[in-house]
């Protein structure tokens, strides 16, 4: 709970956390330059993490394997191990929720702790993140990076500082002298189409947001622009989550690289089915419907483009989002280039509530036989099996719908709003 | 099984049997080792979690096996020792 008194929050982060993970597991590894990837064949083939001799050969995290072995034709790729790194990972949580019961997870390998309420048992925010940092190493045997200070941004940025093994304080009487000078992408919350924004404003560090006026930045910028303009000035106030709280889903979204390029909207077509069926019976599982409907793709060429619709009645049936979705992919892209990977996700999210308003001008009765199909498939699907039902349509290429979202995604990415 | 070149030291997974206790403790009281021979654990001198130069984490079990101090290490769902031998 947030009172009057200064709070001190760690911000941990285990230093390249897939790479590490397999490096504890397999020493060997730690003498050669490394790589967790995904599966080239199936062309999931990103970087998902290295190590610091990976790093020496300008390997980044993200691009594509192909790329990472021109720049070192000698580099182990280890495929990656989801459920180990999740089970590791927990570990090194529980240790952190041995010094506070405010433990937020910010993804699989970053968390917050709010330790005001410890010092008295452990020392200051110093001492327990020196304490954390040692007992990470003895008993799980990786190395973490932690910030401490009376926020979470600056905990965020101390962490993301000196890496690894590294502990910054950021603290009332020092962030404008460490802070500030830094370059404005490394803020939370500031990413590639901000950090432009703000660069044609003139602003290139978080000293000089800070310093800018509140109201221009949110004329510029809008409500995001006010918000960064307090994160600069350590005015963040939010609380960390007691630990074991749920966070409210905002979204529910599935995508895929397909194991070949899908050439036009027809092959797009079966894969957006396949990902509308599950994202329609994760909201179920949920209890949830949506009336925002957005669809991402990525071409062969590596861009990124997405449009959404918002719809009248919220939704959880799989025809409806694959449709809509299908729409807006045929609208927006002509398939100038092939695409390489597609997600559908669908947002503004209200509790099913078991009743809906109908609408006037339209048949309810084509929804109410979509929504039993969805569940009758989800039924034999449990009973017998995720392959056993299915479309006629997803027959047409295997090659493109032969995979089940719901069971190939088990680490999904974390936002903080 | 995996191998430790600078110490030679090696990753042996084992059989080990073990009494689960009320409180919910695990309490190895014998290893077999290669499926063949069964050596008793006289004594556990230590239990805490810790990591193993020959890779991997969980509990650490610092025992004596006839009368030779060893190492034994609870990780996830199974054991291992460091073994001087493959």
């Amino acid at each position: 709970m947030h009172t009057g008194k200064e709070r001190i929050v760690l911000h941990c982060d285990i230093n390249h956390c897939y790479a590490q993970i397999e490096e504890m597991r397999h020493p060997q590894l730690r003498e050669i330059a490394m790589a967790v990837g995904g599966n080239e064949m199936s062309r999931h083939g990103i970087i998902l993490a290295k190590n610091d001799l990976a790093r020496e050969f300008h390997i980044r995290t993200g691009e594509s394997l192909r790329e990472a072995k021109q720049k070192c034709p000698h580099l182990t790729i280890v495929p990656p191990d989801f459920p180990a790194y999740l089970y590791y990972s927990e570990k090194v949580k529980d240790i952190y929720r041995e010094y506070s019961d405010q433990v937020e997870d910010f993804g699989i390998d970053e968390a917050w702790i709010d330790v005001s309420d410890s010092v008295q048992l452990f020392g200051d925010g110093m001492a327990i993140a020196r304490l954390i940092q040692k007992r990470v190493m003895e008993e799980v045997g990786l190395t973490v990076s932690i910030g401490v200070s009376f926020n979470k941004i600056f905990a965020k940025l101390g962490s993301d500082l000196v890496k690894p093994n590294g502990i910054v304080r950021i603290g009332k009487d020092n962030f404008q002298k460490i802070a500030w000078p830094l370059a404005i992408d490394q803020l939370f919350y500031v990413g590639r189409a901000t950090k432009e924004k703000l660069h044609l404003l003139g602003i290139e560090t978080i000293g000089a947001l800070a310093c800018s006026s509140r109201l221009y930045l949110r004329e510029q910028l809008g409500k995001m622009g006010e918000l960064i303009w307090w994160f600069a000035n350590g005015e963040n106030i939010s609380d960390v989550a007691l630990a074991g709280a749920a966070n409210e889903v905002k979204s529910v979204g599935n995508s895929i690289t397909t194991a070949k390029n899908m050439e036009n909207a027809d092959d797009a077509k079966l894969v957006l089915y396949v990902l509308a069926e599950s994202v329609a019976s994760r909201l179920k599982q949920k209890g949830l419907k949506g009336r925002v409907i957005c669809v991402s793709y990525r071409t062969s060429e590596l861009k990124s483009f997405s449009s959404q619709q918002k719809i009248e009645q919220p939704t959880d049936i799989s025809e409806e989002i694959a449709e809509i979705a299908f729409q807006l992919l045929k609208v927006n892209y002509r398939f100038t280039y092939p695409l390489r990977s597609i997600g559908i996700s669908v947002s503004h999210l209200h509790r099913d509530r078991g009743y809906s308003q109908i609408q006037l001008f339209k048949s309810e009765k084509i929804r109410e036989k979509n929504e039993k199909l969805d569940v009758a498939m989800q039924q034999i699907r449990e009973k017998y099996g995720f392959y056993k039902i299915k479309r006629c349509c997803l027959e047409i290429d295997r090659t493109l719908t032969a995979f089940n979202p719901e069971k190939e995604h088990v680490i999904h990415p974390t936002g903080y709003f | 099984m995996q191998r430790f070149r600078e110490h030679m030291v090696f990753k042996k997974y084992i059989d080990v049997i073990t009494l689960i206790g009320k409180d919910g403790k695990l309490r190895p009281l014998k290893i077999i080792w290669d499926q063949e021979n069964c050596y008793p654990i006289d004594h556990i001198y230590s239990v805490k979690n810790g990591t193993s130069v020959v890779g991997g984490c969980g509990l650490r079990y610092e025992c004596s096996i006839c009368g030779n101090r060893r190492l034994l290490f609870y990780e996830r769902d199974r054991w291992f020792m460091e073994s001087e031998k493959p």
